[in-house]
C-alpha cells in the first residue's frame, strides 16, 4: 500500500476531474445537463443574459420583441422582473444588443425608438440613447422609466 | 507486478485516453466555426484550387501551400455540410493527438499507467495547447503540426527501421513543412531521436530527410524568395504589454535582434514555467499590481513543478547520459528538449502561445516518463519522510494539472458561447461597416450562421466566473 500511495495521490485528482467532465458530457448528450444554469426562457431573458444567438433564435421562432416577458432576478436585477425584449436590452445596458435588435427590424417605429431612448436616458445610458435617436431624444426625465414600471408591474 | 508488462494496464491507458478525447471532443463539437479567420478562409478556397498555388507558393512571408489544401479538401468533402465536417476533423485530430501521446509514453505496467493521466492532462491542459482547441482556421494547422511531430516521434522511437517507417516519415515531413513553418520541427524530432540512439528511421531515411530540409530552404529562399514575417505584420508581447506593429517598428526597427532574442527566450521559458505568456510577463505584472488570480498560481505551479520533475529526472540520469546509455524515456526527454529549443528559435519573429504547441506536447510526454522514473526511484529503499514528500509532490502535480485539464474544457465551452454570439452579431456588424457579400458568399454565411445559432445551445456552465479557470 505504501508504494502505491504516490501513484494514488497523482491519479486521484486527475481521474476525478475526468469523471466529472465525462459526467457533464454524458449528461448533456442524454439531455440531463449537470450543474448547468437554465438557458434563457424568452428573448428578453436572452437579451439580459447577453446570449445574442438565443435572441436571434427566439426572434426567428416568432417571439414579439414588444411583448412583456418575465425575467429571473439574476438576469438583470431583482427589481427588473418583467420587460419587453427591447426594454431588456436598454435596462441591461447592452448597446450591441440594441444594435442587433435594430438590425433585426424590431425598431422601425420612430415613437418606439423615442420611448426607448428616453428610458435609456433615465437609466443613465446616453450611449444607447444616441444609437436609438442620433439627433437626440426629446424626453421628460423619469417619465419613460415610470411608464416601464407601470407596464411591467405584475397583473393583480 | 511493478516491472512486468501488463496487457490490462496498457488497455486501461488507451481506454482512459479514448475517454479523455471523447469528452473534449464532445465539448469541441459544440463550438461553431469561428467568424474571424475561418469564414474568410472558407470563402478563399471556395472558387477552386487557385489559392493553393497563388497564395501557398507566392506569399511574401509564409510558405504554407498545404494549409490551404487542408481547408480546401475538407470544404470539397463536406458537400456544403461545413460545420460538422470541419468540427469533425478537429475532433478526429484530438483523438489522434491523445492516442499518439499514449503511444509515445508507452506504459507497460500499472506503475507506468499511473502517469498516463498526468501526461494527458498536461497535453490538453497546457497553455500552449489552448490555441489548438479554441481556434480553427477552420482546420487547426497548429494541431496538425503537433500530430505530425507526435507521429514522427512514435516512428523514430520504433525498435528498428523498416522501409515503411522511412517512407511515412518522409511523407510526414513534407506534409508538415508545407503546412506551416513550425512543421520543420518534424526533422528535429527525427534527428534528435537518432542523436540519442533511436533507430526507428534508417540512416538512409535520415539522410533523405536532411536533404529535404536543405531543399526546403533552397526552395523557400532561393526560388520562391519567400521571406520571414517582419516587425510590421503582427502584434507581439514584450515585457508587461502587447506592442502593436507601429510600436514594434518604433522600438526595434533599427535593431530587431534584441526583440527576436527576447521572443526566443520568452517562448522557451513559457513552456517550462507558463511565464511569460505570449511574451507578456503576466504573473509578474499581477504580483506587482496585486491582481494575482488563483488561475495564474495554478498554471505556474503545475508547469514549474512538472519542469522540476523533469530536471530531477535529468539529474538522476546524468551518468547514463554521459555514457550515452539511453533508453526510451531518455529519448523522449531529449526530443522534448530539442523540440523546445528549436520551437523557440522558430518563434523568433513574434510570440504566441500556440506556436509552442509542439514543444508543449512533448513536455507532456516528457513529464509522464520522468514521473514514472522519479516516482519509482523515490520509493526504492525510501523512508517514511521521503514517501511523504513524494506523495505531496504527486498531490500537487495531480491537483494542479487536473485544474488545467478542466480549464481546457471550460475554455472550449466559453468559446462555444462566444462564437455563437459573434455569428449572431456579425450580420449587424457587417451592415454597419457597409459590407455586402456577393450572393454565393452570402449563402455560405447564412448557412454557417444558422449552424451556429440554431438550438439547442451547449448548456451554459458559467464556470468562467470561477477564478481558478483562466479565460483569455
Amino acid at each position: 500500500m505504501r508504494t502505491w500511495a504516490p501513484s494514488l495521490a497523482l491519479v486521484s485528482p486527475l481521474a476525478a476531474a475526468t469523471i466529472v467532465l465525462a459526467a457533464l458530457a454524458i449528461g448533456e448528450r442524454t439531455g440531463r445537463p449537470l450543474f448547468a444554469v437554465d438557458a434563457a426562457r424568452n428573448s428578453a431573458e436572452a437579451v439580459a443574459l447577453g446570449d445574442a444567438a438565443a435572441v436571434v433564435r427566439f426572434l426567428q421562432a416568432g417571439e414579439d420583441p414588444q411583448r412583456v416577458y418575465p425575467l429571473r432576478p439574476e438576469a438583470i436585477s431583482s427589481s427588473v422582473l418583467r420587460a419587453t425584449t427591447l426594454q431588456a436590452a436598454v435596462l441591461s445596458r447592452r448597446v450591441e444588443m440594441v444594435i442587433l435588435l435594430d438590425h433585426a427590424g424590431t425598431l422601425r417605429e420612430p415613437a418606439l425608438r423615442q420611448e426607448l431612448a428616453c428610458l435609456a436616458a433615465d437609466v443613465n445610458q446616453p450611449g444607447i440613447a444616441v444609437v436609438l435617436v442620433p439627433s437626440g431624444a426629446d424626453c421628460m426625465p423619469g417619465a419613460a422609466l415610470k411608464r416601464w414600471l407601470d407596464r411591467s408591474r405584475p397583473e393583480e | 507486478m511493478k516491472g512486468a508488462s501488463s496487457r490490462s494496464a496498457i488497455a486501461a491507458c488507451y481506454a482512459y485516453g479514448l475517454i479523455s478525447a471523447a469528452v473534449l471532443g464532445h465539448f469541441l463539437y459544440g463550438v461553431p466555426i469561428q467568424v474571424s479567420d475561418s469564414f474568410s478562409n472558407i470563402l478563399s478556397v471556395r472558387p477552386g484550387w487557385d489559392l493553393f498555388f497563388a497564395q501557398g507558393f507566392s506569399g511574401q512571408s509564409y510558405l504554407r501551400p498545404l494549409l490551404w489544401a487542408d481547408i480546401k479538401l475538407v470544404f470539397d468533402a463536406s458537400h456544403g455540410d461545413y460545420t460538422p465536417w470541419y468540427r469533425g476533423v478537429h475532433v478526429a485530430q484530438i483523438f489522434a493527438a491523445v492516442l499518439l501521446t499514449v503511444g509515445l509514453i508507452r506504459p507497460r505496467n500499472w506503475h507506468d499507467a499511473a502517469t498516463v493521466p498526468l501526461g494527458l492532462a498536461a497535453l490538453l491542459g497546457m497553455h500552449t495547447f489552448k490555441g489548438t482547441i479554441v481556434e480553427a482556421f477552420p482546420v487547426n494547422t497548429f494541431l496538425t503540426i503537433v500530430l505530425c511531430c507526435l507521429a514522427a516521434a512514435n516512428l523514430a522511437l520504433a525498435a528498428r527501421p523498416r522501409w515503411w517507417t522511412d517512407a511515412i516519415g518522409i511523407l510526414i515531413f513534407i506534409a508538415a513543412a508545407l503546412t506551416v513553418e513550425s512543421g520543420l520541427l518534424v526533422w528535429v524530432v527525427f534527428a534528435g531521436a537518432a542523436l540519442f540512439g533511436a533507430r526507428g528511421i534508417s540512416r538512409v531515411g535520415l539522410a533523405i530527410l536532411t536533404a529535404m530540409l536543405v531543399g526546403y530552404f533552397i526552395l523557400r529562399f532561393g526560388f520562391l524568395h519567400t521571406g520571414a514575417p517582419s516587425l510590421d505584420e503582427r502584434s507581439s508581447g514584450f515585457g508587461f504589454a502587447v506592442l502593436d506593429p507601429p510600436q514594434l517598428v518604433e522600438r526595434f526597427g533599427e535593431n530587431p535582434g534584441i526583440f527576436y532574442l527576447y521572443n526566443v527566450v520568452a517562448s522557451f521559458a513559457s513552456v517550462l514555467f507558463s511565464e511569460p505568456r505570449a511574451g507578456v510577463f503576466r504573473f509578474v505584472r499581477a504580483v506587482a499590481t496585486g491582481t494575482v488570480m488563483p488561475a495564474y498560481v495554478a498554471t505556474l505551479v503545475a508547469t514549474t513543478t512538472g519542469t522540476l520533475l523533469i530536471a530531477a529526472y535529468l539529474w538522476q540520469r546524468r551518468q547514463a547520459w554521459w555514457r550515452r546509455d539511453f533508453d526510451r524515456a531518455d529519448q523522449i526527454v531529449a526530443v522534448f528538449l530539442m523540440v523546445l529549443a528549436a520551437n523557440a528559435v522558430i518563434s523568433y519573429p513574434y510570440t504566441k502561445d500556440v506556436i509552442m504547441s509542439a514543444a508543449g506536447a512533448f513536455y507532456a510526454a516528457a513529464l509522464a516518463v520522468a514521473a514514472q522514473r522519479v516516482l519509482r526511484s523515490g520509493l526504492d529503499h525510501a523512508g517514511g519522510l521521503r514517501i511523504l514528500a513524494t506523495v505531496a509532490i504527486c498531490l500537487v502535480l495531480g491537483t494542479t494539472w487536473a485544474v488545467r485539464a478542466a480549464d481546457a474544457h471550460v475554455n472550449v465551452r466559453f468559446a462555444a458561447f462566444k462564437e455563437r454570439n459573434d455569428w449572431a452579431y456579425e450580420d449587424s456588424r457587417m451592415s454597419r461597416r457597409g459590407i455586402v457579400l456577393p450572393p454565393d458568399d452570402r449563402a455560405i454565411f447564412d448557412q454557417l450562421r444558422q449552424d451556429a445559432i440554431r438550438g439547442p445551445a451547449p448548456p451554459n456552465l458559467w464556470l468562467w466566473d470561477v477564478p481558478i479557470f483562466d479565460l483569455d
